[in-house]
């Protein structure tokens, strides 16, 4: 199964990966970090994941394939 | 997966050049290979730096926190391993579209398959003050190192124009300690670009952290004083004395290099069609310089932002190998956004701003706010004060069309 993960030290919480793709990542409550709601992807999320690393702004976003 | 692989007869995949080795140009050869694409890249830029991220430049770099090397995107071996090749320190000089190459500079001519216009745009300067020593503006890796170099002994600064660059490089001469003034022509800031209810909250900003905002102010022109000192003249006659200048007023778009190459412009802008192609075959155009048909809103746009651009070029590269290998290209559709950091405050625009203006989440004394903006009976923007998660929610919304009074109430409840 594919997997992503966030380098929290690089990430800034632009929340772009939360806005393209809502289902794996959540902007915290006080805009301090972002929480990963699914580190383990079903294939049916894959796609959201790489665009979401795409747009991250600082690249703080890596997809492990599965 | 190969792209060659059906069989050995195929013909070899086309050259590609990408024209500007900066955020746009380094994201469209990178998803080129990224997406399988074997033939040639090269990523011609006319500074002489490897590509480099501008966001960290008006913030980090300037209050010490990063050096300016950080802002470098990749090692020289990454494009060795990746096998795009850097023309760096020739500017692109020419298209010639029967012949299909790009001349530089220094004479060398590439040849292309396909092609993508990325040399973005440059700093609007004053008029008067070019070459004035500290008088900066704020775009390059260049800049950046000067305007701290200023900062270091500067004990105050003077920023024309208070849009978000002007903003931000205040913000960071503040965190060094440096006095601020901001000097800006129009009565109320960041009104075109956010509306004007929301920008004066911006704009409250800066009395916030002790840098003094000057509304009306339009600059005539600065002057070197006899003992080393800058003195900024207003169009008032009044002056401002200080140790250092940067000017935040707008980009003019890189597009004087394709005059003569049949590149359709307007207004200084490449015209693009929704695929993001040029009037030029297979020649494509990405970021702050091309004006595109927009789908999503029915109009054309030009957008100036960090996420523009990298959208762009991922559609770019996506419709470059999809036409290469027969298939339809995609429109670009992409719904604008913006981040600026500001004396420890995340701004954020998403959508399209306008004077019809909800505000949802404004707690008093504090500057953080949520704000809708309405398009009809749809949702048209949002702006964040310090509200990341909420903001990126409206994009959401707005991704799939959601109506005004559906967004109002969605938000209400976060």
């Amino acid at each position: 199964m594919a997997a992503v993960e966030i380098d929290h030290a690089v990430c800034i919480v632009s929340g772009m990966c939360a806005s393209v793709a809502p289902d794996i990542f959540e902007v915290a409550d006080d805009n301090s970090e972002v929480i990963v709601l699914q580190p383990n992807l079903p294939d049916e999320l894959v796609d959201d994941a790489n665009n979401a690393a795409v747009c991250c702004p600082v690249e703080a976003i890596t997809v492990h394939p599965g | 997966m190969s792209a060659s692989a059906s069989g050995s007869s195929a013909p070899p995949p086309p050259a590609v050049v990408v024209v500007g080795a900066s955020l746009g140009g380094l994201r469209t050869a990178t998803t080129l290979r990224s997406l399988g694409f074997e033939g040639r890249i090269t990523l011609v830029g006319d500074e002489p730096h490897l590509p480099y991220d501008r966001p960290p430049l008006s913030k980090e770099v300037l209050t010490g926190e990063k050096e300016p090397a950080d802002a470098f995107f990749r090692t020289p071996e990454f494009f060795e391993e990746q096998g795009i090749g850097l023309r760096l320190g020739s500017p692109a000089v020419g298209i010639d579209a029967g012949a299909r190459t790009i001349r530089l500079g220094n004479g060398e001519e590439l040849e292309y398959g396909a092609a993508v216009i990325a040399t973005g745009a440059r700093a609007r300067t004053l008029p008067g003050a070019e070459g004035i020593p500290r008088v900066h503006v704020m775009r390059t890796l260049d800049d950046a190192a000067a305007i701290r170099s200023s900062l270091e002994d500067a004990r105050r600064l003077v920023v024309v124009g208070a849009g978000f660059i002007g903003s931000e490089v205040a913000a960071s001469a503040r965190r060094r300690g440096v006095e601020v003034v901001v000097l800006e022509a129009a009565d109320q800031p960041l009104a075109a670009a956010v509306g004007r209810e929301v920008g004066k909250r911006c704009a409250e900003l800066h009395g916030l952290y002790g840098a003094e905002l000057r509304r009306g102010a339009g600059v005539a022109g600065v002057r070197e004083m006899p003992g080393g000192g800058l003195a900024v003249e207003l169009s008032d006659g009044g002056e401002v004395g200080c140790n250092a200048v940067v000017v935040g007023i707008g980009v003019i778009p890189n597009v004087e290099w394709l005059e003569g190459s049949g590149v359709e412009t307007d207004l200084g802008a490449v015209v693009c069609d929704r695929y993001l192609r040029t009037s030029l075959p297979d020649v494509y155009a990405v970021g702050d310089l091309a004006s595109w048909d927009n789908p999503r809103f029915g109009r054309r746009m030009r957008v100036e932002h960090w996420t523009n651009t990298v959208e762009q070029a991922v559609a770019a590269a996506r419709n470059i190998l999809n036409v290469s290998r027969g298939d339809d290209p995609s429109p670009y559709e992409g719904v604008p956004y913006f981040w600026s950091d500001q004396y420890g405050h995340r701004l954020q625009l998403v959508g399209l701003a306008s004077e019809d203006v909800v505000f949802v989440d404004d707690p008093p004394g504090e500057p953080a706010l949520l704000a809708l903006y309405r398009n009809g009976d749809r949702l048209g923007g949002a702006f964040a004060i310090d509200r990341v998660g909420p903001l990126m929610k409206m994009r959401g919304l707005l991704m799939r069309g959601a109506g005004f009074d559906e967004a109002l109430e969605f938000a209400s409840a976060l």
